[in-house]
């Protein structure tokens, strides 16, 4: 919606610049705790107000959760026990994950155990990844600007003005890290026992003068897995977004150039529109890779805790 | 006997199969650039806490390289 602003602004004698980086940063990023969609006051300090991300995980939570449950429900009221429809999808993804990304790594015996947790963070990351690509808030930006036509403070006002990944967040990505990090402890230490795990950070029979080397590495090596998975998910799909955005700038910009319009028109429909189809394409392959790798390294994680090798 | 599979089947499970077989190399590879940002990240913010520069941030990325590849060692060397 700020490009039409942007459009409109642009058109006029009294334009204001157009300003793509802050225009892409203000798309990409999260509400500012000045105006949250939904203002809650602050707990000891913390503020819980709502913000966009915050709406679109609670999204994403609920309809993940709501469409699982009633298609299994309805599977289990089944007189015979044949998955139909939805059912068969779910279960085959079931079926990949558990047999493609955690039994490799984690062994057959302990793959029931953390299929659910890596099944979960994939669906949840997939889901979240997916959503980003849908315009909601944008839709309802048009059918406030055509047909609501709500206060400028109103909440549909207020969901305008950025993008809708939560993945994109770090601070969301780094939530989800922080539990494959609990997990790899939980997974060493149900593995080996919780003494026998942390001895299993470093090799044994080592000169006593290595060990003071190699075990603050090791401490350190905990904190940088999750921080690369925090990163990796969080960056590729910020970079696609951004990457989507200045392409369809140009539109923009080429108008302000030249002082027309339909220079802006005519690159779009040239250039920007093609591109932003063909990235936005690319971004469908993107959602499913990210949620993949982020499962896949979890299950690595897990596996390295399980079955230690030096 | 021949495989019936089409070749966009075949060269989907081939790519799968590659991605699968390279997490561990991949988990090494992205502890080795986390360590890297994340102590350079840290020793910047020391820095500026402390107009220390670049002291911590050279340090830190010392910490990042030691810490990464040994993360990356540990995560493909042959067992």
């Amino acid at each position: 919606m700020a490009f039409q602003e942007h459009a409109a602004g642009a058109a006029g004698a009294t334009a204001e610049k157009f300003d793509a980086g802050r225009t892409i940063i203000e798309h990409v990023s999260n509400s500012p705790l000045e105006h949250p969609l939904i203002h809650v006051p602050s707990v000891a300090g913390i503020d819980f107000s709502v913000t966009k991300h915050v709406l679109m995980l609670w999204i994403v939570a609920a309809l993940v959760g709501a469409v699982v449950t009633a298609v299994v429900r309805r599977y289990l009221k089944q007189d015979r026990p044949i998955p139909s429809g939805f059912m068969n999808a779910l279960e085959a993804i079931v079926e990949y994950v558990r047999d493609v990304i955690v039994q490799p790594n984690v062994g057959r015996k302990w793959a029931n155990t953390w299929t659910p947790l890596v099944l979960t963070l994939f669906i949840f990351i997939l889901c979240a990844n997916a959503m980003g690509l849908v315009p909601i808030f944008e839709v309802v930006g048009v059918l406030d600007h055509w047909v609501l036509h709500t206060g400028p403070d109103s909440f549909a006002k207020r969901l305008l003005h950025g993008g809708t990944t939560a993945t994109a967040n770090f601070n969301v990505t780094a939530a989800l890290a922080t539990i494959t990090f609990f997990a790899i402890i939980v997974a060493g230490t149900k593995a080996h026992g919780f003494v026998k795990h942390w001895k299993n950070l470093v090799p044994h029979g080592l000169a006593p003068l290595l060990y003071i080397i190699l075990v603050p590495i090791e401490l350190l090596g905990l904190l940088v897995r999750p921080f690369a998975l925090t990163m990796r998910l969080a960056a590729n799909m910020t970079g696609g977004h951004i990457a989507i955005l200045a392409i369809l700038s140009f539109v923009f910009m080429f108008a302000e150039l030249f002082g027309h319009a339909i220079a802006g028109i005519g690159v779009g429909l040239a250039v920007s529109v093609p591109l932003a189809v063909g990235i936005s394409a690319l971004e469908i392959i993107v959602i499913l890779v990210q949620a993949y790798v982020f499962s896949l390294l979890t299950a690595v994680f897990i596996g390295m805790a399980i079955h230690v090798h030096h | 006997m021949p495989d019936e599979r089409g070749h966009l089947q075949r060269s989907l499970q081939m790519f799968q199969d590659n991605v699968r077989r390279a997490g561990p190399a991949a988990a090494g590879s992205y502890a080795l650039i986390g360590a890297v940002i994340l102590f350079g990240a840290i020793g910047y913010a020391a820095d500026a806490w402390q107009g220390t520069a670049p002291r911590f941030l050279l340090g830190g990325l010392a910490l990042g390289l030691v810490v990464g590849f040994y993360e990356l060692a540990r995560s493909v060397w042959p067992r």
